[in-house]
């Protein structure tokens, strides 16, 4: 599992919590992966919505301007499961090697 | 004049590297994310360059598609400037050459299509199938020619031998607007209405085109000693330079906002083709062409203004197909 599919399954875990919008995204993210460019994270949200894992929508703020939303879809759940099961896997084999 | 800060770069990267809807998506999230950063210094910190953003999303092959699909229409605009300049003597090639040349270019363009994933589908499959038939059909009638005009342009640059003209000029304006329409389809997803800038740059060519056309048109039927003014060769010349400019310009702005900016680029090599002809009428005056009175013969003046409107006649034709 590479760091881009960390990437991947943090940011389909945002996204089944709730809805969120492009920037709020990216800061979370880069807070954990903080040597990954933000543009660079950009990328990966618009490959997931490339491949019709998430969906956008424009949403209200109070008292701001519509922003483009972010949505997970039934096949990014369906991706996000099987990228966290693969996780699970690496982190419990690393669990027995010791690490 | 006003500089461009950092969404306006990074909103002209996305619209040069993405496709359309790609990039309008993308711009709309920077414009989101960068409203929540300090400055241009922050957003470069954290982003990169402008430009970085971009191409981190582009397709290598479509960003391929993109460039090859410009040069290929800069060539078409280009080369009939250049043999201006040349005074005609430029691109002497056989008959039979223009046609495979008419034929390679679509179709390897066609072909870059398909690899780089097509637009419309369609459009596609039967250019490159009517192309392929044709150039089937061609070698089929000519094959020892066609092999044979393959090595011309080497054979005149070794051994200096001149072939007789014509490589049609007017091949161009069919060549551009062949490859736009393969490249861009037709049709807008979204329906938006045609810009004032589009429609008024549209009337700045044809008003272009209508004074070189009615001009000739002019000299002929009326006072020829006209087309003996120097200047009127230079204007032409002027006049193919500002119109490869414009073919440039509406070339870029057809990818970057509107494919239907096309209509201008086919009017500019309209105009081009015309200036051309204008232009090479006057370096190849022949006595033969005048009759007793020291006026052109009518066969002479209708054959002239076949020529001319025939190339406005397709080119008005083609340009308004492509506002599609």
């Amino acid at each position: 599992m590479l760091k881009k599919d960390l990437i991947k399954l943090s940011m389909l875990h945002l996204l089944t919590v709730n809805d969120r919008y492009g920037y709020e995204v990216l800061s979370v993210l880069h807070r954990i992966f903080t040597d990954t460019q933000e543009s660079a994270i950009y990328a990966l949200l618009r490959e997931l919505c490339r491949d019709k894992y998430t969906e956008s929508y424009m949403g209200e703020i109070s008292g701001g301007p519509a922003r483009k939303y972010y949505r997970i879809t039934d096949s990014g759940r369906e991706k996000y499961d099987q990228l966290a099961e693969q996780w699970r896997a690496i982190k419990k084999f690393l669990d027995e090697l010791g690490i | 004049m006003k500089r461009l800060g950092y969404f306006e770069k990074l909103s002209l990267a996305a619209r040069w590297f993405l496709p359309q809807d790609e990039a309008e998506s993308v711009v709309d999230d920077y414009k989101d994310i960068l409203r929540e950063v300090g400055g241009p210094e922050e957003a470069v910190e954290r982003f990169g360059m402008p430009w970085k953003p971009v191409i981190e999303l582009a397709d290598r092959k479509k960003v391929l598609r993109w460039h090859s699909f410009i040069a290929l229409i800069t060539f078409c605009a280009l080369v009939p400037v250049v043999d201006i300049f040349l005074e005609g003597t430029g691109f002497y090639l056989l008959d039979l050459s223009g046609d495979l040349l008419l034929c390679g270019i679509v179709y390897l363009f066609g072909l870059d299509v398909i690899l780089g994933g097509s637009n419309s589908k369609v459009i596609t499959w039967v250019s490159i199938v009517v192309l392929t038939l044709a150039g089937i059909f061609l070698f089929m009638l000519h094959p020892l020619e066609l092999i044979n005009n393959l090595f011309a342009p080497l054979k005149r640059a070794v051994f200096g031998i001149d072939f007789p003209i014509c490589f049609q000029k007017e091949y161009f304006i069919i060549i551009g607007a062949a490859i736009s329409m393969v490249y861009f389809g037709f049709g807008c997803k979204r329906r938006q209405q045609i810009k004032k800038s589009l429609i008024l740059s549209c009337a700045a060519v044809l008003f272009v085109i209508a004074c070189v056309y009615g001009f000739v048109m002019y000299c002929f039927y009326v006072d020829l000693s006209l087309m003996m003014h120097f200047e009127i060769i230079t204007a032409c010349e002027i006049a193919a330079v500002l119109l490869f400019i414009g073919a440039l310009l509406s070339a870029i702005m057809m990818k970057m906002f509107d494919h239907r900016w096309r209509a201008v680029y086919i009017l500019c090599i309209m105009g081009i083709v015309i200036c051309f002809d204008a232009h090479s009428l006057w370096w190849n005056m022949d006595p033969s062409i005048y009759n007793e009175y020291g006026m052109p013969t009518a066969m002479f003046v209708k054959e002239v203004t076949s020529v001319l409107t025939w190339d406005l006649g397709y080119g008005l034709v083609l340009a308004a197909i492509s506002l599609l």
